[in-house]
C-alpha cells in the first residue's frame, strides 16, 4: 500500500489562503487523522488529495506517483463524505457497484465482490433497498462498503461519523479500526472531534489556520503538545492554563509560587499548562512528584461515574481537576481544599509565541 | 357545545365558504363553456338558456369537418420541440448557474428578464428575422418565438432543482471513476428528474397557450390551436358552439398535466430564488 506525501502544498480560494506550504508525510498503511477547529484546512487538504480541488502550488504524491495534475478518477482513492453521498436513485447494490462499473468490470466479478463486502459489513438484507429506506447507520455502512469494494490505494474519510448519534458513533469507530486492521489500506481521516482523533489515529495531524501545528502519535500530541493551540485543543476537559513568570526556577502567577525542579535557566513570561488529571488532592500523590501544596475553593462537583470533574476557584480564575470518585468524600462545595500539581506532567509555553518551552 | 369548538366550526365554515367561492369563480366559466359546446345550433347564442336537449353537432363538426385536429397536432409539435430544445439548453445553463455561480447572483435572476419584456417588443425583430429567412407561416418561426420565453422559465425551474442535489454526489461519482460529464449524466440528471418533468410540462403549457406570437407568425395550415380558436370569431359572427369545443380541447390537457406535477410546479417556481 502506498503512502502519501504533500510537498509545500498551498491552496488559495480567490484572496483567501486556506492552506500555507503544507508538508506532510503519511506512511504506508497508517491511519492518519487530520484534526482541528472548523476552517483549519483539514477538509481542503483531504479534497486536494482526492483531486476534488487543485493545488495553488506544491506537489502531491501517492506512492511514487505524482498525482498533482490528475483527475480524481485517475487517483484510485475512495472517499466517504460526511453526508454519505449515496446515489438516491440507485439501490444499495447499484450504489456499491457504481465505481466498479466505471472500470468496466465483469458483472459476475462485481457481484462476487459486492456479496463479500455486504457480508463483511452486514448489508446482506439491504442490497435491494434504496438509500432513502435506510437508517443513518446503515447508510454509513453502504458508503463504507462502496469505498472498500473498489480496493483503492487510499481511503479518505471526511467526518464520516458526525451525522450519527453518540452511541452508534462509538460503535462505528471500533468497526472502522477493525476494518483498517483487516485491509491495511492507508487511511486519511478528517474530524473536528479531538476525542475521535485520539482514539482512532495512529498518527494525528493537528491543524489550525491553514497550517500544521503538530504531527505525532496520540501520546505525543497529548503528553507533549508542541504549542498552546494543540495543548488547548486536545483533551477534555481542556488543559488548565495559568499566566505567570518563571524566575529562579519557580513559577509565579495566579497567586501561586511553585518551585519547578529541573526547569533550567529559562526566565520570563510563560503560560503554565496543567491537565485536569494532573491536579491532585494533597497527600494522594507520591511526594517526589508533588509540587508545593496550595489551597483553592471547591465550586462545583460533576460526577461522571468512577471520576468527577471538580471546578475550583483560585484567585478568581477557574481550574478544573479530574478526581477519583473515592476521593470525593474529603471535598465539600464552598470549602477550601489543598491541591498539588504533578510536576512531571507540567507544560510550559512561551507567553509570546505560544510555543513549548 | 363549548365556545372554542363553536369558534373552530365557524372558522371552518368561513374557510369552506371562501374556497368554494374561489372555486366557483374559476370553474363556472368552464362549466358554461361545456354547456355551450353541447347546445344545438339555434341556442348557442343564447347564454340565458340553461335547459336544452344536448347535441353532439359541435363536437362532430370540429373533429370531423374542420382542420382543428391538424391545429392540435401543430400545437403539440411546437410545444414538444420547444420544450425539448429548452431542456437541452436549460439544464446545462441551470447546472452552470447552480454549481459555478456563473455571472454572479444577478445573472441568475437576469435569466428571468426575458420574461419581463412585453411580447410586443420582441415580435417586430422576430418577425423581420423570420421574414428574411422566409420562415414566416412556418412552425419553425413559432418555435423560435416560444423559445424566447420557455428557455428562461425552464432554466429558472431547474436552477432550484440542481441546487438541491448535493455536490458530494457528483464528487463521489468523480472519485468513483467517472468524468464530470458522466457524473452529471448518471447522477445529477436522474436526481433532478421530477424537476425536469415539471419544467417540461410548465414550458409546454406556456407554449401551448401562446396565441400572440403564433397569431402574427403563422397562418393557414401552420396555425396553432389558440389561433384557430380565435378564428371562430368570423365576420359573420362568433361560432360559439365550435369555439367552445376547441377551448375545451385546449384547456383540458393542460389541467390534467398540471394536476400531476403540481407539487413540483410550486417548488420549481420558487426554486431558483432560494439561494443567491
Amino acid at each position: 500500500m502506498p503512502g502519501v506525501r504533500l510537498e509545500k502544498v498551498s491552496k488559495r480560494f480567490g484572496e483567501v489562503r486556506t492552506l500555507r506550504d503544507i508538508d506532510l508525510e503519511i506512511a504506508d498503511g497508517s491511519f492518519t487523522v487530520l484534526v482541528g477547529p472548523s476552517g483549519c484546512g483539514k477538509t481542503t487538504t483531504l479534497r486536494l488529495v482526492a483531486g476534488l480541488e487543485t493545488v495553488s502550488s506544491g506537489r502531491i504524491l501517492i506512492g511514487e506517483r505524482d498525482v498533482t495534475a490528475l483527475e480524481p478518477r485517475e487517483r484510485n482513492v475512495a472517499m466517504v463524505f460526511q453526508n454519505y453521498a449515496l446515489y438516491p436513485h440507485m439501490t444499495v447494490y447499484d450504489n456499491i457497484a457504481f465505481g466498479l462499473r466505471a472500470k468496466r468490470m465483469d458483472e459476475a466479478e462485481i457481484r462476487r465482490r459486492i456479496l463479500d463486502v455486504a457480508a463483511m459489513l452486514g448489508l446482506g438484507d439491504l442490497l435491494a433497498r434504496r438509500p432513502g429506506e435506510l437508517s443513518g447507520g446503515q447508510q454509513q455502512r453502504v458508503a463504507i462498503g462502496r469505498a472498500i469494494v473498489r480496493e483503492p490505494n487510499l481511503f479518505l474519510f471526511d467526518e464520516p461519523l458526525s451525522n450519527l448519534d453518540a452511541k452508534l458513533r462509538i460503535g462505528m469507530r471500533t468497526e472502522l479500526l477493525k476494518l483498517h486492521r483487516e485491509l491495511g489500506t492507508t487511511t486519511i481521516y478528517v474530524t473536528h472531534d479531538q476525542e475521535e482523533a485520539m482514539t482512532m489515529g495512529d498518527r494525528i495531524v493537528v491543524m489550525e489556520a491553514g497550517e500544521i501545528r503538530q504531527t505525532g502519535t496520540p501520546r505525543e500530541i497529548y503528553f507533549r503538545p508542541a504549542d498552546l493551540m494543540v495543548a488547548r485543543f486536545v483533551g477534555s476537559p481542556p488543559m488548565n492554563i495559568f499566566e505567570g513568570r518563571l524566575e529562579g526556577g519557580a513559577f509565579e502567577g495566579a497567586g501561586l509560587r511553585l518551585p519547578l525542579p529541573g526547569i533550567g535557566s529559562f526566565a520570563g513570561r510563560v503560560l503554565l499548562g496543567v491537565r485536569p488529571e494532573d491536579i491532585h488532592l494533597a497527600g494522594t500523590l507520591e511526594p517526589e512528584r508533588a509540587s508545593a501544596p496550595f489551597s483553592a475553593r471547591v465550586e462545583v462537583i460533576e460526577l461522571l461515574g468512577a471520576r468527577a470533574i471538580v471546578t475550583f476557584a483560585l484567585e478568581g480564575a477557574e481550574i478544573k481537576a479530574v478526581v477519583e470518585e473515592r476521593q470525593l468524600d474529603t471535598l465539600r462545595e464552598d470549602t477550601d481544599a489543598s491541591l498539588v500539581l504533578d510536576h512531571h506532567r507540567l507544560h510550559l509555553f512561551d507567553a509570546e509565541s505560544g510555543e513549548r518551552v | 357545545m363549548t365556545v372554542p369548538l363553536l369558534r373552530r366550526r365557524l372558522y371552518l365554515a368561513l374557510q369552506t365558504g371562501v374556497v368554494g367561492l374561489a372555486l366557483l369563480t374559476v370553474l363556472f366559466p368552464f362549466f358554461w363553456i361545456f354547456l355551450t359546446s353541447l347546445k344545438p345550433p339555434d341556442l348557442v347564442a343564447r347564454p340565458d338558456v340553461w335547459t336544452f336537449l344536448p347535441s353532439a353537432a359541435n363536437w362532430r363538426e370540429v373533429f370531423l369537418e374542420s382542420d382543428v385536429p391538424r391545429y392540435i397536432a401543430n400545437s403539440l409539435l411546437v410545444g414538444v420541440v420547444t420544450v425539448a430544445i429548452a431542456l437541452l439548453v436549460g439544464f446545462p445553463a441551470a447546472y452552470s448557474f447552480s454549481r459555478y455561480g456563473t455571472g454572479g447572483g444577478l445573472a441568475r435572476f437576469a435569466v428571468l428578464a426575458a420574461e419581463m419584456v412585453p411580447p410586443a417588443v420582441l415580435i417586430v425583430p422576430l418577425f423581420l428575422v423570420m421574414y428574411r429567412l422566409a420562415l414566416t407561416n412556418t412552425l419553425v418561426a413559432v418555435i423560435a418565438a416560444h423559445l424566447t420565453f420557455v428557455v428562461p422559465v425552464v432554466t429558472w425551474f431547474l436552477i432550484g432543482f440542481v441546487d438541491e442535489v448535493p455536490r458530494e454526489l457528483e464528487e463521489q461519482a468523480m472519485v468513483d471513476g467517472y468524468t464530470r460529464g458522466q457524473a452529471i449524466l448518471r447522477v445529477v440528471l436522474p436526481a433532478v428528474r421530477p424537476g425536469i418533468a415539471a419544467a417540461g410540462i410548465f414550458g409546454f403549457v406556456l407554449s401551448w397557450n401562446d396565441m400572440f406570437y403564433a397569431l402574427i407568425l403563422t397562418g393557414g395550415a401552420s396555425k396553432t390551436l389558440p389561433v384557430a380558436i380565435a378564428g371562430y370569431w368570423t365576420f359573420r359572427g362568433i361560432e360559439m358552439g365550435k369555439m367552445a369545443v376547441a377551448i375545451l380541447l385546449a384547456v383540458v390537457p393542460v389541467l390534467v398535466a398540471s394536476f400531476f406535477v403540481q407539487k413540483h410546479l410550486v417548488k420549481g417556481l420558487g426554486g431558483g430564488a432560494v439561494k443567491m
